[in-house]
């Protein structure tokens, strides 16, 4: 099982200055009790299938019913020039039929069998709320889902009567609230021209530089409503919209080694996006980066102090420690289960806790991508303090419980289609004690003498990472920073270096944390498992730590082009 | 002599015309517009191609013999409607550089050859092909910009091939010297491109009329018709001097109905009209009607017995004709040249399959009356534009009319610029990348009327003593309904049993066992009229053939053994 964060970051602080962010200024005009239309249908259409499978031999308990109807577009831009400008608009539905009963259903793990019976999947419907296609899709698909999952179930009972007592026997679904809940539909308007052109400038400054082989910014609007309805009595729409940009650029060293550099940003509203001088600014100090990482000694393998940036150890701490707290993977028997009995136990230093919260939208200024009223399976996604004072507490549950934890906790997540599983939503590290950014600074060198080491790390910014949880394979973790310091000892400058990769085991990771400073950082970003890819955000203080490892960072062959590059002649005829 | 359009007597099954046998094709193209200044997409790649041909060197290396480039300009719409309602309405943009490098020379190059590992390569990049994405405005620094990194990778990935190729046959004694690439001569071509812009926007309302006409059919669980539009300006430049501008130009529509036996079977039916143009579309007032007509014949074959298994004379009247000559009798035509591969000789070492048609050069391979031409030039049939015409192909080669059988022998084949033994010039064939027909014409110089087929049908079929015979009148393009498994032939759409005395029956559940060109050696009889079928060759380049109805000495109907699944638990929402 592999886990990636994909990309980026809302920049803050470091690297740019801050970055305006203007908080969600979408009025909250969300009324109860107004019935969708699409709901509606989705209700009547459930209740008539649900009545007849609730009977058979082997009964449906629960069906499920959710529809993503989504709006996007998309604008790429690259040397001053357009790639692309898209819209797309589609409705998606998700039917989920589960026979047997809460105790146990299909969706029971199959020990000894890799993913068990094919659930999810996502079938089209009409974009307008015509009634007899939408429910001629859903009905077929209930048919389909309820074939499969009365296999699944027969396939369940036969693993358990042929294998040993199961190590722990949580039941399959647990029983919640149902909710009712209708939000008022969203939608974004975007100006295409004129962003099309300000993504045009934005990415102009790159063909200054002949050694930048690619530079893209793109930005992506999207509004998805979402409507739910189950046999519980649920029917919940929501909607939310999201704009995010991008500015990605990558150069090669010359030994060949590539060098990439992104920066993000992300709010609810297009006016929550920075205006076009902040990007154009960004965008030069990116080359100017650039052009420095080019010229940045290379690595040798380390082990010593560092300082994780905000937004380094948010990431740190989503691919390293989020992962290993989402109560789904402790239900498989082939997960590693790294914190299995440890509840109530030290897991982190004492002076450090972490809080996942889809209910907060912004933290220093940022807006939060991971924020969500309910869950995917139409729980009120809440705050859960997963380590109070460096004890486990609990895990992230969706409503596949866990041993004595037998309640979701409104972090049931999955991409449209997807069948969710307990995933993370907004990540935040809180320190009990923090000091200043310098005196954290201060500590590091401190830290390196008092190892014997020239200097220490500090890892400023990181692209992404991924984690393995499972038992068959190493319980381990890589990330991969992308912009790191030497702080040395002495009174040289801080020297930026190439080519590091950050490597280690997760339970040792976690007890060399030594002191926090109150500078506090946001990671925006997409987490892909096996539900699919969900919008996250991770947020930190800057950290110092006693020890990492890190080991240099493989090389690409590919060398610099022949030829150099075209003369530019800034010739332009009609611009699409 | 003009050709008369006739109602096809079958329930409006697919396509077409029929028409009367007309002699010789007229070609008429648009004169190429006398000012085609170079746009900003042009001049960058000529004068990256210039550049590339003096300078593009590695140290040791050879340099490139031969350079082209191909950008493909192109807007995309896909419009769905099901029952009445809009499914999905998806516009795009997108423009395609593809860039081909070639070392060595004419005989011996860096092309044919399969390198595992891909090798070489830049800082872009590439597809199998050689392509990857331009920008979409006319901008001339970012087009060229673009065009120098994948020429730069281009022509890494052929030298690293060529090496490979020359060590994989320094100890391979040649059988026979056929050059790699064939010498032609340079043309430039300047047709009109087609605007962007999308004429069309009035289809979403059209898929909305045609798929209603599903709606008086509550035994039809699902049916849809989908409009699709590719449209734009082909550039082609080479280092030997062709220079092309011709447009892009592919419409297709389907429509497809879905229903379900009583024993849980489905039933399916669809067509699929191909077009350059969605203006050349029949009226939708008929694509109404034929819709209805598809969704009575759903009805009839849903309660219609499975068709006997049957060996024997078969009538393939109209589509069914057409397809099963797309299917089987053009594939062999096609002068393929597969690529060695790395390894001895003897062994898998050699080419993997060669073109079934190139060993029976000479010999006999249709029953004596029979003819076959493949014929772009033609761009009209029975009052119908015809959709495979073209003037000029992927390497700027002008589209030659090839006989391809005279009095049922094999004259020649249709040949792209990977010469085959005996066959070193190219016919112009070369479409999406590889050898495709273009206008492929069959007829017999015996042909009867379609009412006399009919009847010599039936009295072959007493002659043989039989209780049963088939005429098939419409079988399923792969891409529409999916392949057999091995051994299986097309699926057949429609179908009646026929007994001697002329009675027809309708059936269900059967497909054609495999065919094999040979089946075309024993054609009995064919019909005058002849029908223009049009089908996506690539995924820009329509192919059309006009072929008579057919009888042919024996062919296999199967039984299509599907594993069906009990009905559905619920009934269907249409019949509460």
């Amino acid at each position: 099982m592999k886990h990636s964060t994909r990309v980026a970051v809302v920049s803050l602080l470091t690297l740019s200055g801050v970055v305006s962010v203007v908080p969600a200024s979408r009025t909250e005009a969300r009324q109860r009790g107004a019935d969708s239309s699409l709901l509606g249908i989705l209700q009547s259409e459930l209740q008539r299938n649900f009545d007849t499978l609730r009977k058979e031999t082997s009964p449906a308990y629960f069906i499920s019913y959710t529809v993503n109807d989504e709006r996007s577009s998309q604008i790429i831009a690259s040397f001053g020039a357009l790639d692309r400008s898209d819209d797309s608009r589609g409705r998606f539905g998700a039917v989920e039929v589960r026979v047997g009963d809460y105790t146990v259903d299909n969706t029971h793990p199959i020990r000894g069998e890799a993913g068990g019976g094919q659930r999810g999947g996502r079938i089209s419907l009409p974009i307008t709320d015509d009634e007899r296609p939408i429910q001629l899709a859903l009905w077929r698909a209930t048919d389909r889902a309820f074939k499969s999952a009365t296999e699944s179930l027969t396939r369940v009972r036969t693993n358990m009567a042929a294998k040993v007592q199961e190590e722990d026997p949580a039941p399959d679904f647990s029983r919640e609230e149902p909710q009712v809940y209708s939000g008022t539909p969203v939608d974004y308007s975007l100006d295409a021209r004129t962003w099309e052109g300000r993504l045009r400038r934005v990415s102009a400054p790159f063909s200054e530089d002949p050694l930048i082989f690619d530079a893209t910014v793109s930005l992506t609007a999207s509004a998805n409503n979402r409507y739910y309805v189950n046999s519980e009595g649920s029917r919940i729409a929501t909607g939310d919209t999201r704009f995010r940009l991008f500015i990605s650029a990558s150069t090669k060293a010359a030994d060949g080694m590539e060098l990439p550099l992104y920066t993000s940003y992300f709010s609810r509203t297009v006016d929550g996006l920075p205006d076009e001088k902040q990007l154009i600014k960004d965008a030069r100090d990116m080359m100017a980066l650039l052009a420095n990482l080019r010229r940045a000694p290379l690595v040798d393998p380390y082990s010593g102090p560092a300082i994780l940036s905000g937004r380094a150890s948010g990431v740190f701490f989503h691919e390293i420690f989020g992962h290993r707290v989402e109560g789904s993977r402790h239900r498989l028997s082939d997960d590693g289960q790294t914190f299995a009995g440890k509840i109530n136990e030290p897991v982190l230093p004492s002076f450090l806790s972490v809080v996942f919260d889809p209910t907060i939208r912004t933290r220093v200024n940022t807006e939060l991508i991971g924020s969500y009223q309910y869950d995917d399976e139409g729980v009120p996604g809440r705050k859960v303090t997963v380590v109070e004072n460096g004890l486990l507490r609990t895990f992230l549950l969706g409503r596949s419980p866990v041993r004595s934890f037998l309640k979701s906790n409104g972090h049931g997540r999955g991409e449209p289609g997807a069948v969710p599983m307990s995933r993370q939503s907004n990540l935040v590290v809180e320190a009990s004690r923090s000091v200043s950014s310098e005196m954290l600074v201060n500590m590091l060198k401190d830290e390196a003498r008092k190892q014997g080491k020239p200097f220490g790390l500090l890892f400023d910014n990181i692209e992404g990472g991924f984690t393995t949880t499972g038992r068959n394979n190493p319980n381990a973790f890589n990330v991969m920073p992308n912009i790191v310091y030497r702080i040395y000892t002495d009174n040289r400058p801080p020297e930026l270096v190439r080519g590091v990769d950050l490597i280690g085991t997760p339970l040792a990771a976690f007890s060399k944390f030594i002191a926090a400073s109150n500078k506090i950082e946001v990671f925006n970003g997409v987490c892909g498992a096996e539900s699919g890819n969900v919008p996250v955000s991770a947020s930190s203080p800057e950290l110092l730590v006693s020890e990492v490892e890190v080991q240099k960072k493989a090389v690409s062959q590919e060398t610099h082009p022949i030829l150099p590059a075209p003369p530019r002649t800034n010739r332009t005829g009609r611009t699409f | 002599m003009a050709s008369k359009a006739l109602p096809h007597k079958t329930s409006g099954r697919v396509s077409i015309v029929v028409a009367i046998v007309i002699g010789v094709s007229v070609a008429v193209w648009e004169a190429p517009s006398p000012h085609a200044q170079d746009t900003p997409v042009l001049a960058a790649m000529a004068d990256e191609l210039a550049r590339s041909m003096k300078e593009l060197r590695l140290r040791d290396q050879p340099a490139p013999y031969f350079i082209e480039y191909e950008v493909e300009d192109r807007a995309a719409t896909r419009v769905t409607s099901r029952f009445g309602a809009l499914v999905e309405d998806l516009t795009g943009r997108s423009r395609v550089l593809r860039v081909g490098v070639r070392v060595g020379t004419y005989d011996f190059d860096s092309s044919l050859f399969n390198a595992p590992g891909g090798g070489g390569g830049g800082v872009v990049s590439l597809t199998a092909d050689g392509s990857t994405n331009a920008p979409l405005d006319d901008d001339y620094d970012a087009m060229r910009r673009q065009i120098w990194l994948a020429t730069d990778a281009a022509y890494k990935r052929a030298v690293s091939v060529f090496a490979r190729k020359k060590a994989a046959f320094q100890n391979r004694a040649s059988a026979e010297t056929v050059p790699d690439f064939s010498r032609e001569t340079p043309a430039e071509t300047v047709l009109k491109g087609l605007p962007l812009a999308f004429v069309n926007r009035d289809w979403p309302e059209r898929t909305k009329q045609i798929s209603a006409a599903f709606n008086g059919f509550p035994m039809i669980e699902n049916g849809e018709a989908s409009a699709a539009d590719t449209r734009g300006t082909r550039y082609y430049l080479n280092s030997e001097g062709s220079k092309v501008v011709a447009p892009i130009q592919i419409a297709s529509l389907r429509v497809a109905a879905e229903a379900r036996a009583d024993d849980g079977s489905t039933v399916r039916d669809v067509f699929t009209l191909v077009e350059q143009n969605l203006q050349d579309m029949p009226p939708v007032a008929e694509l109404v009607t034929r819709a209805r007509q598809m969704a009575e014949r759903v009805k009839a074959v849903r309660t219609a017995p499975i068709g006997e298994e049957y060996t024997g004379p078969l009538l393939l009247e109209g589509q069914a004709s057409a397809e099963l000559v797309a299917q089987a009798l053009i594939p062999p035509m096609l002068a393929r040249r597969p690529p060695e591969t790395a390894g001895r000789g003897g062994r898998g070492g050699g080419p993997a399959q060669v073109t079934p048609f190139h060993r029976r050069l000479g010999l006999r391979v249709l029953t004596e009356p029979f003819s076959v031409s493949d014929t772009p030039s033609l761009r009209e049939f029975g009052g119908r534009p015809v959709a495979g015409a073209y003037v000029v192909d992927d390497y700027g080669v002008k589209a030659k009319d090839v006989v391809l059988v005279e009095k049922g022998r094999l004259v020649t084949l249709l040949t792209g610029r990977a010469p085959l033994r005996g066959l070193l010039q190219s016919s112009g064939h070369t479409r999406g990348g590889d050898v495709q027909a273009g206008v492929f014409q069959v007829q017999s110089s015996d042909a009867v009327s379609a009412g006399d087929l009919r009847k010599k049908y039936l009295a072959v079929l007493k002659t043989q003593d039989r209780s049963f015979g088939y005429i098939v009148r419409g079988i399923a393009n792969p891409n529409d309904a999916g392949g057999g498994g091995p051994g299986a032939g097309p699926l057949i759409l429609d179908a009646v049993k026929v007994t001697p005395d002329g009675k027809e029956h309708v059936v269900r559940g059967v497909r054609l066992g495999s065919v094999a060109s040979s089946a075309f050696r024993d054609l009995l009889d064919a019909s005058r009229e002849r029908t223009l079928y049009n089908y996506r060759g690539t995924t820009t380049d329509p192919v059309s053939v006009i072929v008579p109805s057919l009888i042919f000495e024996e062919l296999e109907v199967q039984q299509t053994r599907e594993i069906t699944q009990k009905p559905p638990v619920v009934s269907s929402p249409s019949t509460n």
